[in-house]
């Protein structure tokens, strides 16, 4: 099929498929299942093994509950989401829904399979969506071109499980906070029903790791957060090998095929476009990746999840997987500690010390740098005199600026007392955290 | 076969540039360009063929051949997400052609529908790299005898239910470079301090170093006398998935084929036996693969082979790119344990 002509004529011809593809459809009107179809699911769930919970009846019951019932909600359509959306749909889950507020960039072409060089500029979660449904006969995958924070309690409430492939800290502890504030507690006792596993994953280059949240009872990412490295808060390059020093982009250029027939103007252009890759890379923050590593943790995540999905069937084994194929290859999976008093799952009351001549930017820097909190941008308000006093809030401009003289008043001058409730919100978490203040 | 002088020819244009950027900061533009002008031979188009072939092409090798002359059965589409459903009675590597191919028009991919045994030795030697999945012991012991030879890497792959494996024979002695963190040398002063005396690793500054590797025959890594006493005492740290490996091959060679859902009755059975028979002959304890194993090795499970795909799909790019320390000679994946290991497994 292909020869070595011409890239061009290449790119047409494969065109001219995708067009006859997606008018083809790949529905057929049979999207019956054949015989055997799920065979290799079946045989999973239809048989004990020695890792069987001993509550789990084998049957061909959880067949049927997997394929019509079990919601899904994949965030992220990237790099693992891509894979993700893929194992999902071949292990036969069928109600998937998939939220990504990204559209679809070239750079993202050479991992994240679903998306095409004519989807660039598109929703991925719109391009991703259509593509597994076209592919997969009975799939019914459902897009969401938004912000997870987008959608309240009663949009997460309904799904079984929830997968995460995103690429940040903030947008995964607001994925966490979320899950825990839809936990039911009846006189002090959680509701198992009401826990919806947190499937998480995240890759960077060759390295990636995979955990199991089950939100008010294994560690959530809060309690371990300190797990991270620092995040530095001023554009570092991420790229751990090259190119990083200035040669290495000279040479890069060098490479670069440029029309012999350009006029000198146009080479004087190109030492831009060596600052241009480097630069790229810092102002951006660009983290390298490659599609194997996406594909490794993905499989993971999905076996976590299948056995997940049937706590039933499979005593849950270790819930943090750690994936490094930098050097040699490094798989460890261990069991993460819940922290006693995670601020996002202990429901202990978090406290504040300070004497009362501190200042409230002293408080400002607290929530911001101490390593269990890691706030981004919080606004502090309390109550006073029945009202409710917004004391610092920089995320809107004019009350930043109404706000600001505050931070340099002492928490005597600010009128708070020993004993006093602090409203904190923040973009790492959906619920407003309540902090008790002491004064020392 | 690749070497240094090709590296001058191929260019790297501004459209692979743009859609390869996120791997180049991670493997570097010569990498790249190694990749660009290797060709890769995969046998084999189930489940784990279709994840490697998916990595390598968006990896961007020059060109891939599918070799497989097997039909698409219902079983086919399901395990595979190249295959379109209603391809039934088509070649397998027919019918994956068109979406590997869409995955990245920069690759020439092509399809071969001919049985691998068919092959003449000359007709795997025009390529850069071969990877087997699927084939029979025998088949893939003469492969990899008749390229190594000839300095063709070879990788060997399967995945049978829960549990995976890769082999590479990248050859006697294979080239590759490693990034490592420069060693500044220690301080001259005597009052420094006892640490100013170590060298210290620095940070920011890296340098290449040449590095080979060399690798035994898979005849050589399937052959192990373990009845010998030096055998015996490195069986404990010997991963049992080996074991199970030999097995599974066997029961491939002598039924034409891997176990099937649809005969589990008679395949189980079947497999506790040889289990019996191999471990016997070997002199070992029938416990190293405990019955329960019939349960998790049949069929393919998709992220069993995404997860071993992926890394074969990078070891073939390593070895290609000749960048980063190649893994020896095993990587066995369990996919109820999620546990993968690497090990080095020779009868030398």
């Amino acid at each position: 099929m292909a020869d070595g002509g011409e890239p061009e004529k290449k790119r047409r011809r494969v065109e001219e498929l995708a067009e006859k593809m997606a008018v083809d459809g790949g529905h057929g009107e049979n999207t019956r299942d054949w015989d055997g179809r799920w065979n290799h699911v079946r045989k999973f769930l239809e048989r004990s093994g020695p890792f069987t919970h001993p509550d789990f009846e084998p049957s061909t019951e959880s067949l049927q509950f997997l394929l019509e019932t079990c919601k899904i909600l994949v965030i992220g359509a990237g790099g693992l989401g891509c894979e993700l959306l893929k194992n999902l749909a071949l292990s036969g889950f069928r109600q998937i829904h998939v939220i990504d507020m990204d559209t679809i960039d070239v750079s993202n072409l050479n991992r994240q399979f679903l998306f095409r060089p004519k989807d660039v500029g598109q929703p991925k979660a719109d391009v991703a969506a259509e593509f597994i449904n076209r592919r997969i006969p009975g799939c019914n995958v459902v897009p969401y071109f938004k912000k997870i924070q987008d959608f309240d309690e009663s949009f997460y409430r309904q799904f079984h499980i929830i997968v995460c492939g995103l690429d940040s800290i903030i947008a995964r502890r607001w994925m966490n906070g979320m899950l825990m504030s839809l936990l039911i507690y009846e006189d002090g006792v959680l509701d198992p029903s009401s826990i919806i596993p947190l499937i998480d994953g995240g890759t960077e280059g060759f390295k990636g790791n995979a955990r199991v949240v089950l939100p008010g009872m294994t560690a959530c990412i809060d309690c371990t957060l300190e797990l991270y490295p620092p995040q530095i808060n001023f554009p570092m390059c991420t790229i751990a090998s090259m190119p990083r020093l200035p040669e290495h982009c000279i040479e890069y250029v060098r490479v670069l095929q440029w029309p012999k027939e350009k006029p000198f103007g146009a080479h004087l252009s190109k030492p831009y476009s060596i600052c241009l890759f480097f630069l790229s890379g810092v102002v951006k923050r660009i983290i390298p990746a490659v599609a194997s590593t996406n594909a490794v943790i993905a499989g993971m995540l999905q076996e976590k999840q299948f056995s997940a999905s049937f706590s039933s069937a499979y005593v849950p084994l270790n819930n943090y997987l750690v994936f490094n194929d930098v050097d040699g290859l490094y798989t460890y999976t261990f069991e993460a500690d819940r922290k006693e008093n995670c601020m996002a799952c202990s429901q202990v009351p978090q406290d504040l010390k300070f004497a009362s001549s501190a200042k409230l930017q002293d408080i400002l820097r607290y929530l911001t740098e101490n390593a269990s909190l890691q706030m981004k941008s919080p606004a502090i308000t309390a109550t006073m005199d029945g009202k409710n006093k917004t004391l610092y809030l920089q995320t809107i401009a004019s009350i930043e600026e109404r706000t600001r003289p505050n931070l340099c008043k002492t928490l005597k001058e600010l009128g708070l007392t020993d004993g006093q409730e602090l409203a904190v919100a923040d973009v790492t978490t959906p619920q407003t955290m309540l902090f008790k203040l002491h004064f020392i | 076969m690749l070497d240094m002088v090709e590296k001058e020819d191929t260019v790297i244009s501004e459209e692979e540039a743009a859609q390869y950027d996120r791997q180049i900061r991670l493997w570097g533009l010569d990498a790249q360009k190694r990749l660009r002008g290797s060709r890769v031979l995969l046998v084999g188009l189930r489940g784990l063929g279709a994840e490697v072939a998916k990595n390598l092409i968006l990896a961007g090798v020059k060109g891939l051949t599918l070799l497989d002359h097997e039909e698409v059965t219902e079983e086919s589409c399901r395990a595979q997400f190249l295959i379109p459903v209603g391809s039934k009675g088509q070649n397998r590597a027919q019918a994956s052609l068109e979406r590997a191919q869409y995955l990245n028009p920069m690759v020439e991919v092509k399809a071969d529908t001919e049985p691998a045994d068919s092959k003449s030795d000359e007709f795997f030697l025009q390529f850069d790299a071969v990877c087997l999945t699927g084939c029979p012991r025998d088949l893939m012991i003469h492969i990899d005898q008749v390229c190594s030879q000839k300095n063709v890497k070879v990788f060997c792959g399967d995945v049978f239910g829960y549990h995976g494996y890769m082999f590479s024979n990248l050859g006697p002695e294979h080239h590759y470079v490693e990034e490592k963190l420069k060693v500044v040398k220690p301080s001259e002063d005597a009052n420094d301090g006892p640490d100013a005396k170590k060298p210290k690793l620095d940070p920011n500054e890296t340098t290449m170093v040449k590095k080979t590797a060399s690798f035994c025959s898979l005849k050589e890594a399937l052959e192990i006398d373990w009845t010998s006493e030096k055998a015996k005492v490195g069986l404990k740290r010997t991963p049992a998935d080996y074991f199970l490996l030999q097995v599974l091959l066997k029961f491939r060679t002598d039924k034409g084929r891997d176990p099937q859902p649809s005969s589990f009755a008679d395949d189980a059975p079947l497999l506790q036996q040889i289990r019996d028979d191999v471990l016997e002959a070997q002199g070992l304890s029938s416990e190293l693969i405990p019955d329960h194993f019939v349960s998790y090795c049949f069929s393919e499970m998709a992220p069993v082979c995404a997860v071993v795909g992926g890394v074969l799909g990078q070891e073939i790019v390593k070895a290609l790119s000749q960048r980063d320390a190649p893994h020896r000679n095993f990587f066995f994946f369990d996919g109820l344990k999620g546990s993968g290991v690497v090990d080095y497994l020779s009868a030398k």
